[in-house]
């Protein structure tokens, strides 16, 4: 008989058409994060599941290249319950948790050398490839959108990540469900844009819940370039908040 | 101009694509590698966020995007002869750079003298950190005396009085009291009622800060000469007993300063002009470098060597390759860079990261030690010696680049 593993749901994240997933595999003391991995592909084309839900999946270990050492072959997977968002975000503070920039990978960041400010983790030096932080600020960007967002946040360290590109899927469509009737492109992004300052501005700012999980993207090539990207955001979005924009 | 940006995010052996071939979809650029062509290409057309005003998504062929440039460029063209851009808008044109000059603390400390100051083992400074000696202010020099003497070279070359200056603008980052540098730089320099001081912060990056700020003065009509200065004297704050010996070793005394005023048809050779100038913070490595003093006036310092080193000299090589995106002009064309030298072993790392000749970086770091935003402008200073008087076509642009605490950065191109 197979043993199954539950894991919490704590990132749905946009990954090319499919999705990443990301759980909380409950430990002794506290939690880590495990990323279960279709069989043929590095995404899912379809998870029926939400963040939140405690889900119990067959994994299986498989030769992870560095440093995406959370991933697992996975199946068979079923819903056991769910979670609040502030039970989610508890767990999360008791898995993998950052105070400063180095402290998220266990290594330096490093500019992008080709322009702009994302900034990349060397593959070869990254410990791990997904960790929450508490942060201080967040502001979104639609200069790129659609279909990029980018977000810069302010850890509490005082140090900032100037432009995340933002895979959280939640996020992604709080922004299509409110612009996905606009036609114009640079309408959508104004759209977004002021929605994005103001009214998802407020509810961040008085949130007491601020708190993001950052991920590293696979190296493409042979750069082994591990580009930062923003997993999750805390507080979640809540689709209610679309009818403050009418 | 689109395929230049390409080229800067493809490996080296990738064939470029067809004019109508979708980046994207080809599978030939990933999302990053889309958003560093579309930046490259805003940046080379200094119009940041060109793409987000278009009513259709971002370009991702390169018929596509040459098509947006060629249309930006159309409406530029139609701009410009409608009304000048700010530089060339004042009376007599740009303004440049007329005179230049520097001064540096007196007295040479050798390093060996100074790892015993701070109780360093032997060959830290020297062989580690690359520094020879450090100038040092004498009992009697001080920030505004060593800013005295750099500005009186820089108005002598420049040919102009004191009463001519419409500005003084300084920065530096020892002196703490008031009067401030400016104001003293005022007095000291006996500049008239009707010449304004400003105070620049920045750090190692002040001088280029106030260069920007200059540049951008001359928009007012009125204004025909401005005089900039730097000056640090980091060893009586930077003391044994106040900050370790790896950090406080490294720095040395001085001052700089350049005169800008108005160019004109008679000027042979042209003055360096701020052609262009970039800049920002980035906050992610703000944690490296930390400094501020304490209630009791003691200096608290959290000091990540290795980290600072290395965001330093990522940050330069980027700051230098957006300059070349901004300008056009070739890091192999420029004459000399005016490079912000925390230490020389960065300085060579520097170098052989980003390819850049030894013979136009002129050294600062190694006999005077780091001279905070002093380095860039006694680098500066030497390479305006060498090339100011060259005639236009014998010599090239001039890149300068710094990084502070922050991390801030700042760069300028001079042609």
């Amino acid at each position: 008989m197979r043993r199954t593993t539950e894991l919490l749901v704590s990132e749905i994240t946009v990954m090319g058409a499919g999705f990443c997933v990301i759980g909380l595999e409950r430990l002794p003391a506290g939690f880590r994060s495990l990323r279960p991995i279709p069989r043929n592909s590095f995404s899912w084309t379809k998870f029926s599941h939400q963040r939140g839900d405690r889900v119990a999946f067959e994994l299986s270990f498989m030769s992870a290249l560095r440093p995406h050492g959370e991933d697992r072959r996975a199946g068979n997977f079923q819903l056991l319950g769910s979670v609040s968002e502030a039970q989610l975000l508890e767990c999360l503070k008791r898995a993998e948790l950052a105070g400063s920039v180095k402290d998220l990978f266990g290594c330096a960041v490093h500019p992008s050398p080709r322009g702009g400010e994302a900034v990349y983790a060397d593959c070869k030096e990254a410990q791990r490839s997904i960790c929450g932080c508490e942060i201080a600020a967040v502001s979104f960007s639609f200069r790129f959108y659609p279909p990029k967002i980018r977000a810069a946040v302010a850890l509490k360290s005082g140090e900032t990540l100037e432009s995340l590109p933002v895979v959280d899927a939640g996020w992604i469509g709080v922004a299509n469900d409110l612009t996905s009737h606009i036609q114009d492109d640079r309408k959508r992004r104004l759209e977004a844009q002021h929605f994005f300052d103001s009214v998802i501005q407020k509810r961040i700012i008085s949130s007491n819940h601020r708190f993001a999980r950052i991920g590293l993207a696979r190296p493409k090539n042979d750069e082994g370039f591990c580009w930062l990207m923003l997993d999750t955001l805390f507080p979640l979005p809540n689709p209610a908040w679309l009818n403050e924009a009418k | 101009m689109v395929e230049q940006c390409l080229q800067t995010v493809l490996p080296p052996e990738a064939l470029l694509p067809g004019e109508d071939e979708d980046w994207i979809k080809t599978g030939l650029l990933d999302s990053m590698a889309h958003v560093d062509v579309l930046l490259c290409i805003e940046t080379r057309l200094a119009s940041p966020g060109l793409f987000s005003r278009m009513s259709d998504g971002p370009p991702t062929t390169t018929r596509a995007a040459a098509q947006i440039v060629r249309n930006f460029r159309q409406s530029l063209e139609v701009e410009t002869e409608a009304s000048p851009s700010p530089n060339e808008s004042g009376p007599d044109g740009r303004c440049g750079i007329a005179g230049w000059g520097f001064a540096l603390g007196s007295a040479r400390v050798a390093s060996g003298k100074i790892e015993e100051e701070f109780d360093l083992p032997k060959g830290t400074l020297k062989d580690r950190a690359g520094i020879d000696s450090v100038c040092r202010a004498s009992a009697s020099e001080c920030e505004i005396s060593l800013a005295t003497a750099a500005a009186q070279q820089a108005l002598e070359v420049a040919g102009v009085s004191a009463q001519d200056l419409d500005w003084i603008v300084t920065t530096t980052e020892t002196l703490l009291g008031f009067p401030s540098l400016a104001a003293s730089l005022h007095s000291t320099l006996l500049a008239t009622s009707a010449c304004r001081v400003l105070d620049i912060g920045g750090a190692c990056v002040g001088l280029l800060n106030c260069f920007v700020t200059a540049n951008a003065l001359f928009s007012d009509r009125a204004v025909s000469c401005i005089a900039i200065a730097s000056a640090d004297v980091h060893s009586r704050l930077l003391s044994p007993g106040k900050v370790p010996g790896e950090f406080g070793g490294l720095f040395g005394d001085g001052a700089s300063a350049f005169v800008l005023r108005r160019t004109n048809e008679k000027d042979d050779p042209p003055l360096y002009s701020v052609r262009a100038s970039i800049g920002s913070c980035s906050g992610t490595f703000s944690s490296v470098l930390r400094v501020r003093p304490d209630a009791n006036a003691a200096i608290v310092l959290d000091f990540d060597g290795q980290a600072l080193a290395r965001a330093a000299v990522e940050r330069i090589e980027r700051i230098v390759s957006d300059l070349e995106r901004s300008s056009g002009v070739k890091r192999e064309a420029v004459s000399a860079f005016a490079l912000h030298q925390p230490n020389p072993r960065l300085v060579a790392t520097l170098l052989r990261r980003a390819k850049l000749r030894a013979d136009r970086v002129p050294l600062v770091a190694k006999n005077c030690g780091n001279l905070g935003s002093s380095t860039c402008g006694v680098a500066l200073s030497t390479a305006l010696d060498v090339h100011a008087r060259k005639p236009r076509g014998e010599r090239g642009p001039i890149f300068a680049a710094s990084v502070g605490p922050g991390l801030l950065w700042t760069g300028i191109v001079l042609t």
